[in-house]
């Protein structure tokens, strides 16, 4: 498939969102590090603008620099086994490597772990490296859905943190600029969530592998209108695409579902893979997570909505949770088999897969497999292993197709 | 001290479940981490206990479940419930580290025959909604569980189990607070503290009252603290001993950071106390994120109180939160003047051909 146009101007606001935190520091602005699940509305309605260490490093593993970057990090005394985005991340910050020129240092950090338990002490480390303050919201953990005493919780939390920003800001918090930012943040998800279902269409004119690249500017840039531009553009090319019998894999024989994130070191060889295949990679539960973010604009108690909608996240529930959305998107999207990448750099995405593909193909019929690798170590990815167990796995679901 | 009666549970911890649960006629309650509070699990008439991790080649049923990058205590506890021969009545999970959370709902999703409750605890420590945040989530453990099992806690039982518990927590404190320096030597308080974690309450309170004696000599070596992870073994720390290590404080899961905590007082609810007093807690792990650096502090200073010439840091492969702060603590301990070591332990019980060698090459250093 010919390189989606969209792909180039999302670079671009990946540049760009580097020369505007530089620019608003200049202008006195401040610029927090954040995780990618942490409530950025209440940072943006406060005129702080966020950036995104995980997609940062995700973006220098695409670049082909995760392997001296994690280097530098086990240099420093950081275990081989913590998560790679830490240590590309980490060694980034330490050798001032990157491919998006000079970044910016934080005012402040902000960290959840709505995600996973990694972010806080990863983000302990930068606070610390920066000698700036780390903001941290506690989301409990949950089987299915968070309790009412968990979103009073949070929704507290919350209310202290936005009290904690406006302060570090210099400014006094006003909840319609709240709702202003929440509202373009739900437009955001809306589009993406229109994009990612353009997959349903058969044959599928976008697949994950490009939602994993065009999940950048809902994740790093969400709450902006130059996101929810971008996925109407998005959006309008894949149209134009479609009718033009222009598909992201050729003679489409097969779909999967993917969960966890991508395998960065490999992508372009993977994604070529399946396309030689005639396998289409029609669903994850990644990207999803964003498009599955449930905000809501209740202009008496904005900050409650935040509370719900990010402790309500995919990561943050246990894995009958996850059998259920696979399952889901299975059905949704027509998938013959699923893959389970156990990424060995996410203990929280990974651990426990086993159950999962047994459990999803009992509940759906659908074939599932469980392949090795890494998000961003490439010495822990082998592409010829992957090749060597995906291949005949493409095989039996084509025939079942 | 009854020492053999604390060896034998030590060195055989799900024999002595076993014999505790037929004994008694009333099923295990199991929980993983030094957070839960045992009183509670007494109290729904169980026999309340952690379980400790169990070193071993192999675990054919947690490794028909989890991938090889999770620590032992994870994967030890999940081979040992999944095999099925212990007699448990609820397994009570806790939050906490990311291998933990899939601990509990891998055993939930492949069905253990009990049912499996988690203590959501928050992770923040320091201020008063974690602390509330805490006791609701207690509360909100015993509802769950009473659901489950169908029954209800029983508060008399709870406050008796309370008091008899906590008692337990001083002794191992005491015997912590004197390890080495006149008190018993660190192999014999860290089979106390891993015996502790399977034995009845009374029975360990009776075994730690019985005329305190040495079983051996006191150690001479380089007097060192140790930190980290659940102990695997009491005989890590022999092996350490063997090789001229003088442990003198501690810092471990299985230690005094289980022993550590004490019941809030002046609040009438005992689960609210008790819930209260999981996050209020004087130590706590590095799953735990404090305010400033607390932890790393605190080790800094009771490394020097106890005049510790280095820190053993014996943590478990793939455990995040403690490799996370083995680089900051190894730095404010140099600061200190004082040398640090990171092992890394895993399927074995004692110390590995290479950790000896390393530990040795340290203690030359230090001569
Ligand atoms: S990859 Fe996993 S462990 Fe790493 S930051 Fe993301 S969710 Fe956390
Ligand atoms: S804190 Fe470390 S050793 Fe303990 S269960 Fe978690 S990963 Fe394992």
């Amino acid at each position: 498939m010919k390189r989606l146009k969209a792909n180039k101007r999302m670079a671009g606001m990946i540049r760009n969102q580097v020369l505007y935190t530089r620019a608003a520091k200049a202008l006195g602005r401040k610029v927090a590090w954040v995780t990618s699940g942490s409530p950025v509305e209440v940072l943006i309605a406060n005129g702080i603008i966020p950036f995104y260490p995980e997609n940062h490093a995700a973006v220098c593993t695409a670049r082909g620099m995760a392997t001296d970057l994690v280097e530098a990090s086990e240099g420093m005394g950081y275990s081989r086994d913590l998560c790679a985005y830490f240590r590309v991340d980490l060694g980034s910050m330490d050798t001032g490597r990157t491919p998006l020129g000079r970044l910016v240092p934080p005012d402040l950090v902000l960290s959840c772990n709505n995600i996973c338990g990694t972010v806080q002490n990863w983000f302990r480390v930068t606070a610390d490296r920066y000698n700036v303050p780390h903001l941290f919201l506690d989301t409990p953990f949950s089987d299915d859905a968070p309790t009412e005493t968990d979103i009073g919780y949070v929704r507290d939390q919350l209310l202290e943190l936005t009290n904690q920003a406006a302060l570090i800001a210099g400014r006094s918090f006003s909840k319609k600029r709240l709702l202003t930012v929440i509202r373009r943040s739900m437009e955001g998800l809306r589009r993406w969530d229109e994009v990612l279902k353009t997959a349903k269409q058969r044959p599928a004119p976008f697949t994950s592998f490009e939602a994993f690249v065009q999940m950048a500017p809902i994740v790093s840039m969400r709450g902006t209108r130059r996101t929810n531009r971008h996925y109407l553009k998005l959006l309008d090319e894949l149209r134009t695409r479609r009718a033009a019998g222009v598909f992201a894999v050729d003679n489409e024989q097969a779909r999967v579902v993917w969960d966890n994130i991508a395998i960065w070191p490999a992508h372009r060889e993977l994604r070529k893979l399946f396309q030689e295949n005639n396998v289409a990679m029609v669903a994850d539960t990644y990207t999803g997570a964003w498009s599955s973010t449930h905000l809501e604009d209740d202009p008496e108690d904005p900050i409650g909505g935040l509370a719900r909608a990010y402790t309500d996240i995919i990561l943050n529930h246990g894995m009958e949770h996850r059998i259920k959305v696979i399952s889901g998107l299975i059905q949704e999207y027509g998938a013959q088999g699923f893959v389970l990448h156990s990424n060995r750099s996410c203990k929280r995405y990974s651990l426990g897969q086993y159950l999962v593909e047994k459990e999803v193909t009992r509940l759906t019929g659908a074939a599932g497999i469980v392949i090795e690798a890494d998000m961003a170590d490439p010495r822990n990815v082998n592409f010829e292993n992957l090749k060597q167990r995906l291949t005949p796995f493409f095989e039996m679901i084509k025939d079942s197709a | 001290m009854d020492l053999e009666k604390l060896k034998n549970a030590a060195n055989d911890p799900i024999g002595a479940l076993k014999a505790r649960s037929k004994e008694s006629g009333r099923p295990l309650g199991l929980a993983f981490s030094s957070y839960f509070p045992l009183e509670v699990l007494d109290a729904f008439d169980l026999e309340g206990a952690w379980l400790p991790p169990v070193p071993r080649p192999d675990y054919p049923d947690g490794e028909a479940v989890l991938q090889a990058f999770v620590c032992n205590c994870v994967r030890s506890s999940a081979d040992i419930i999944l095999h099925g021969d212990l007699p448990v009545g609820l397994v009570a999970a806790t939050t906490g580290c990311d291998s933990r959370l899939a601990l509990a709902t891998v055993l939930r999703t492949a069905g253990v025959g009990a049912p499996v409750v988690m203590l959501r605890l928050p992770v923040t420590v320091g201020n008063p909604l974690a602390v509330e945040q805490g006791s609701r989530a207690l509360a909100g453990f015993c509802d769950e569980t009473r659901a489950a099992l169908g029954r209800d806690l029983d508060l008399e039982v709870l406050k008796k189990a309370r008091d008899i518990r906590e008692k337990g927590r001083e002794l191992l404190t005491g015997l912590f607070e004197n390890m080495g320096d006149g008190g018993l030597p660190a192999s014999s308080v860290y089979t106390a503290a891993v015996a502790a974690q399977v034995m009845d309450p009374g029975d360990l309170i009776k075994a730690l009252e019985e005329a305190p004696r040495a079983d051996k000599a006191p150690v001479n070596g380089i007097r060192c603290m140790l930190s980290g992870s659940s102990i695997p073994s009491p005989r890590i720390v022999e092996g350490l001993e063997a090789i001229g290590v003088k442990v003198v404080a501690d810092d471990t899961c299985t230690g005094t950071r289980a022993a550590c905590r004490r019941t809030v007082k002046g609040v009438d609810d005992p689960v609210r106390a008790i819930g209260a007093s999981l996050i209020n807690r004087p130590l706590h792990g590095p799953t735990m994120l404090e305010d400033g650096h607390a932890r790393i502090q605190q080790i800094v200073d009771t490394a020097v109180r106890r005049r510790a010439q280095a820190v053993i840091m014996l943590h478990y492969k793939f455990c995040d939160p403690h490799a996370f702060e083995a680089p900051g603590l190894t730095e404010a301990l140099e600061r200190a003047g004082v040398r640090s070591i990171v092992l890394e332990a895993d399927r074995e019980p004692g110390l590995t051909a290479r950790d000896r060698t390393r530990v040795e090459t340290l203690l030359e250093a230090i001569g």
